[in-house]
């Protein structure tokens, strides 16, 4: 760093996320992990300015890097700290490559999960990187950059963590162990107030997790040393959160935040009171073990706000269970989930697939807990196994990787030529774009099951309707036999774009009619209706964000139409017509399940993905149905025209105003 | 089955027959040929797993997106 030129309103540090290609506009744009949140903040109080790069510019080719490269320069930084994970870490090396033509002298700082695990290897192959700060980088990258700008490299030799190469000698230097940082209290609180979106806030809870997992990095990464901040610090964050920005709905950012009991029952007595003295009440989510919850911790995590929880089965299989060291009891995993669908708490459940020697009984086993699961209301989900470095399964099994360019769901981002040549060239780096064949089961399978699996929670109250028929004949069913047989039929193509979601459509319908004469209930048809409407418009919203994203359009909400301004419907809600009432039932499947009054008349609703998973279920009074049934892009002053004769000047404003804010149309300004 | 059921099952029919030919209409070139991210449209609809899905616990924003539409 060149330190004669470092101006006091100099940026010093600009921290990239390791989200850096916004493919998909409400994802990528606005994330950031909490961790650099707390970065801005341990920087700030060393005197260090630092921001966060927000990625605007899509990467769909490789030409584009300059234009991200040239884009960071923009801001004139005299260092940069790229936090990196395995999913993107091809994207971070190719950028800073890029970043390096342009200025060789700036220096590049790699931290995180990827570059901590593999810090060694990382500095050796791909020059561009100067250093690599192992683990929690909290105090260690304010000390770092203060000793950079302070004149050289010499006197951080001991700074914990610190992966470089000797100058003399051009050796990686990379003795010391990561810093583990032991009093979270003692941390700032992290920059909140330079999130992108408010609703995407998560507080920084704890680290550590002491559970061996063969296929986690957890572990590795923050050690298997639990640590969380006091109950007390963690309201306090959030509530600083809500007075400051007015957020009130947070995620608890900790692998294993449930761990400790007692520190569960302190927290929730504590917010359940403080929430007593708030306008709005905060409320919160978080990730746990099944064997980490109890029904009376999940009670008090309910009344103290928790409205949904990720819990990670990873196999249905016993054996499996024991392999990977996960080591669940799966009765009472589907136990805890039974109790925590029943408190309301939004429940999503994580399996993976594509376990070293995994069997077909294996993996039929996953599925049956998979279909246990949502029939009991909650959220499942499946992912092809990604094999992560310094993982367990890594070390067993890297020789036997292989690629086929279709890469784990768990990687989420586009792939130029560059960074495919790259991943082939790496096994070892890139592993997670790999994966491991197996004898017994196809790749197109595992595709097949992962996809229809992910579908699966768009039809929950459909299934839990009808829980008990599942329950009866489901039992011990061949599921995996079952789907391979229809796979030829349900191939991707023009008449088939979603073909494990037409297939689950299919394949519920059939099984419905084949209810008809078994007691199914006369109101299923509508709820099944509804369901896979919302299935297919959260799948043309998905497929509408990545066009609007290629297309680079980042809207802005435009609030207060002018009477000349264009409205635009966008193209994934839907108005449908049911013949039973079913408003309260599809909110809450679990907790009205034998009870819900189905009454019989004319009722109509809106679906509407609110994101790539969950779609909303609006009532729409008879007297507005015609409004949303014509609605077509017009100027704001036709639309009032043609509707204030039947609805009146207040209620067409009344509904102008509400599409706009549910999104269910876009304003384009009269120029 | 009874003439209700019946009733409601045609009606299903043809309501998923429209919304499949919707789909299936939508998923056409929204994007024109000449467009240079075009690729990027098409190796995400051609990919066989969907990342959109978003296979990480990343689940707060989709909760408290809820809340806000509901209030």
């Amino acid at each position: 760093m060149d330190t004669s030129n470092v101006q006091d309103n100099d940026l010093h540090i600009l921290l990239i996320p390791p989200v850096i290609n916004p493919i998909s506009i409400d994802q990528a744009v606005n994330f950031i992990p909490v961790g650099l949140l707390v970065l801005l903040s341990t920087l700030a109080r060393s005197g260090l300015r630092s921001e966060i790069y927000k990625p605007e510019i899509l990467i769909a080719k490789d030409q584009d890097l300059l234009l991200v490269a040239r884009d960071i320069f923009s801001r004139k930084p005299k260092s940069l700290g790229f936090s990196t994970w395995c999913d993107s870490f091809p994207l971070s090396l190719l950028l800073a490559e890029e970043l390096k033509k342009i200025d060789p002298e700036i220096p590049i700082i790699f931290g995180g999960p990827q570059a901590s695990i593999l810090a060694g290897n990382t500095l050796e192959k791909y020059p561009a990187v100067d250093f690599i700060l192992k683990g929690e980088a909290d105090y260690t990258l304010p000390e770092l950059i203060s000793g950079l700008l302070n004149g050289g490299k010499e006197p951080l030799k001991d700074l914990p963590g610190l992966v470089y190469k000797d100058p003399s000698t051009n050796k990686v230097i990379a003795d010391s162990p990561g810093e583990i940082v032991s009093d979270l209290d003692k941390l700032p609180v992290p920059a909140y107030e330079r999130i992108f979106q408010k609703n995407k806030l998560r507080i920084d809870a704890g680290r550590g997790c002491p559970y061996p997992c063969t296929y986690c990095t957890t572990n590795q990464f923050f050690s298997r040393k639990y640590r969380v901040k006091s109950a007390g610090r963690i309201i306090d964050e959030m509530v600083y959160c809500n007075q400051q920005l007015g957020v009130t709905g947070f995620g608890i950012s900790h692998d294993m935040f449930t761990l400790n009991k007692t520190f569960i029952s302190d927290f929730s007595g504590r917010l359940t009171s403080r929430n007593k003295s708030l306008k709005v009440p905060l409320s919160w989510t978080c990730s746990a073990r099944t064997d980490c919850v109890t029904q009376d911790m999940l009670s008090q995590m309910s009344e103290s706000g928790c409205n949904a929880i990720f819990f990670g089965i990873e196999s249905g299989s016993e054996r499996i269970q024991k392999e990977i060291r996960k080591n669940l009891d799966l009765d009472e995993a589907i136990r805890m989930v039974r109790h925590s669908t029943e408190l309301g708490i939004v429940t999503i459940v994580s399996y993976m697939a594509g376990y070293p020697g995994e069997t077909r009984r294996d993996l039929n086993d996953t599925l049956l807990s998979i279909l246990k699961v949502a029939i009991e209301g909650a959220r499942p989900q499946l992912t092809l196994l990604s094999i992560l470095p310094g993982t367990p399964i890594y070390q067993q099994h890297l020789e036997e990787l292989e690629y086929d360019g279709i890469h784990s769901g768990f990687s989420v981002t586009h792939l130029t030529e560059n960074m495919k040549k790259l991943i082939i060239s790496d096994k070892r780096t890139f592993s997670s774009f790999y994966y491991l064949p197996n004898t017994e089961i196809s790749r197109q399978t595992y595709f097949f099951l992962a996809d229809l699996a992910n579908n699966i929670e768009h039809f929950l109250p459909t299934l839990v309707l009808i829980r008990e028929y599942i329950e009866q004949e489901g039992k011990g069913a061949d599921l995996l036999s079952y789907i391979e047989e229809s796979i030829a039929d349900y191939q991707y193509g023009e008449d088939t774009p979603l073909p494990e979601l037409y297939f689950l459509t299919d394949t519920l319908k059939k099984y419905l009619e084949h209810l008809h004469d078994r007691g199914l209930p006369a109101s299923a048809w509508d709820i099944f209706q509804v369901d896979f409407t919302k299935a297919f418009m959260i799948a043309k919203y998905e497929h509408w964000q990545i066009i609007q994203a290629a297309k680079g359009k980042h809207h802005n909400v435009i609030m207060k139409p002018g009477p000349e301004d264009i409205i635009k419907p966008v193209p994934y809600w839907k108005l449908i017509e049911t013949d039973y009432y079913l408003y309260d039932y599809v909110h809450d499947p679990v907790g009205l399940k034998g009870k819900a009054k189905f009454r019989k008349g004319r009722y109509h609703y809106l679906v509407l993905p609110v994101s790539h998973r969950m779609a909303r279920m609006i009532k729409v009074p008879q007297a507005h149905v015609q409004t949303y049934r014509e609605l077509k892009e017009s100027t704001v002053e036709e639309f009032i025209r043609k509707n204030v004769v039947f609805l009146g000047k207040d209620h067409t404003h009344s509904i102008l105003r509400k599409m706009i804010r549910w999104g269910m149309v876009k304003i384009e300004k009269y120029s | 089955m009874k003439e209700d059921q019946k009733a409601s099952l045609d009606r299903i029919n043809e309501h998923l027959s429209k919304i499949k030919e919707e789909i299936n209409t939508y998923w056409g070139p929204d994007v024109s040929s000449d467009n240079e991210v075009n690729e990027v449209v098409l190796f995400i609809e051609d990919k066989k797993t969907n990342p959109w899905r978003k296979q990480t616990e990343d689940i707060e924003p989709d909760v408290n997106d809820m809340r806000l539409l509901s209030r």
